[in-house]
């Protein structure tokens, strides 16, 4: 379950200040995989950073059950002058308690991201071409609680992590920002969409479409 | 009565409310244990992970270290031997020296890192496992375990060449260079605070730094100053400590001039005031 609790955000200052969100409450419930959808620039990254606690809200709080997972993060914690090995048992140390069930994981997600010719290699030398692959196979591996996702990998290219990410996104909570309908439709159970700094949460797929299509665009 | 009420409901039950009781807090500590461990894990991957990127990860970087304090020990050493004359100490230079300056370093190295670990940590913090004050432990416990490291190749090769390196009083030894990683971790907390919403206390600190290897009475013992001098030397905490050291390492001088009491108060006060500080601002630390 997640709560956002009179939640208000802008950037920028004075005659700049852009508001992103005013005063929003909402109880997001756990379960359902909810999508985001809204305009371009509307504030869909900017809702998970605020969940994940790496923007904080100008006024009000969000309250989090259980331990979240955040993609936008991933790649950003990787040491640059550690191997992509050394990296990934730094993560996957964090999330299991004991060291037989985190080498599993390791070779788990780098199966999953074909890092294997890659790990012992610094993360700065790694072809940037393979990095993306490397925060899905960690959210698809990884025990968290809430799933907090910046897009979805590709179905076509990244079949198989895809098919692994759907597996666990039906086992925790999930919550991802959409670039479009389609996916939405495709993927998700619930959707939120994020229309004029406010947040409108539709417990059927359908009616969040109808919104969409009645008050945003075609 | 309530005897009797017990009783009935250890008949009723099979099960007596003590045990509920006793069952209830065998959860709680084994909670308790885990989540000590839990932390235990934590502090122990990002000590791995500081130690895979200090000293650039290279050998060379280490051998540096070593280095570092064995050259300035012997250029003091020589530069003591130059002003004063070689007989005129009862005392060990080079063992006056080293006890000196490894504390000292050690000293240094916690309170500069620990002012940038906050940041340096700060894409990590999004995890809600990590706290920043698990990178800031982590650090002081790498430091730390580095300078013990460095201590030992010292000792051995003090040893090899045939200076005599025991200590008059090693359980103060101990006692004091314990003392000084808290008194450098109190600091560097509260400063390490402080530097994340004000950035020029960073800069500040290490300009502060270069200054106080002279004015921590490393290098000379406070007793051949002139009375003012030494009166005002003994304001900087730092000397307090290295003369306890100085003092129960050697055993011609003695820790006469240490004040314990004003030791603990400049203990004490950072580390309160820094936790202080870091309880309130913790949230605040992912965005910074």
């Amino acid at each position: 379950m997640i709560w956002l609790d009179a939640l208000s955000k802008s950037f920028g200052k004075g005659e700049r200040c852009r508001e992103v969100f005013s005063e929003v409450n909402l109880l997001i419930p756990s379960g359902p995989i909810v999508g985001i959808v809204g305009e371009r620039g509307s504030g869909k990254s900017t809702l998970l950073r605020l969940i994940a606690g790496v923007e904080l809200p100008d006024r009000g709080h969000v309250h989090i059950e259980g331990m979240p997972l955040w993609s936008g993060g991933i790649g950003m914690s990787q040491h640059p002058l550690m191997t992509v090995r050394q990296n990934l048992r730094f993560l996957c140390r964090l999330y299991t308690e004991e060291d037989m069930e985190m080498e599993d994981h390791i070779e788990k997600i780098l199966e999953l991201s074909e890092l294997i010719p890659y790990r012992n290699m610094l993360w700065k030398d790694v072809p940037v071409t393979h990095k993306p692959r490397l925060k899905f196979a960690v959210m698809a591996v990884l025990k968290s609680d809430v799933l907090l996702l910046d897009g979805l990998p590709n179905p076509k290219k990244e079949s198989e992590i895809h098919e692994m990410l759907q597996q666990r996104m039906k086992e925790v909570s999930t919550l991802i920002a959409l670039p479009n309908l389609k996916s939405l439709r495709r993927y998700c159970d619930a959707g939120i969409v994020i229309h004029k700094n406010r947040l409108h949460y539709f417990d059927r797929i359908k009616e969040a479409i109808k919104y969409y299509r009645k008050e945003i665009s075609e | 009565m309530s005897e009797y009420l017990l009783k009935l409901l250890h008949r009723v039950n099979g099960f007596s409310p003590l045990d509920y009781a006793a069952q209830w807090m065998e959860i709680e500590l084994e909670e308790e244990k885990s989540a000590i461990r839990r932390f235990g894990r934590i502090v122990y991957a990002l000590f791995l992970r500081q130690l895979q990127t200090r000293l650039g990860g290279e050998v060379t970087g280490f051998i540096w270290v070593v280095l570092q304090p064995l050259v300035m020990i012997l250029l003091f050493t020589v530069m003591h031997a130059v002003i004063s004359g070689r007989s005129s100490s009862s005392y060990d230079v080079v063992v006056f020296m080293g006890s000196g300056m490894i504390p000292f370093f050690l000293f240094r190295t916690i309170l500069q890192t620990s002012i940038n670990v906050f940041k340096q940590n700060r894409s990590l913090y999004f995890y809600p496992q990590v706290k920043p004050i698990d990178a800031f432990l982590a650090n002081a416990l790498l430091e730390s375990s580095i300078y013990g490291i460095v201590t030992l190749i010292l000792l051995s090769l003090a040893m090899l060449v045939g200076v005599d390196v025991i200590p008059k009083d090693f359980d103060w030894v101990i006692v004091g260079i314990l003392w000084l990683i808290l008194l450098a971790m109190s600091w560097g907390l509260l400063l390490g605070v402080f530097n994340l919403f004000y950035p020029v206390v960073g800069r500040f600190v290490s300009f502060l730094t270069l200054p106080l290897l002279i004015l921590s009475a490393v290098f000379f013992p406070v007793n051949i100053l002139p009375p003012l001098a030494r009166e005002w030397i003994l304001y900087n905490p730092v000397v307090h400590f290295m003369e306890l050291i100085h003092g129960s390492y050697l055993s011609s001088l003695d820790t006469r001039y240490v004040d314990y009491g004003y030791m603990i108060e400049w203990t004490i006060v950072p580390l309160f005031l820094g936790l202080w500080l870091y309880r309130r601002s913790e949230w605040k630390f992912v965005a910074q």
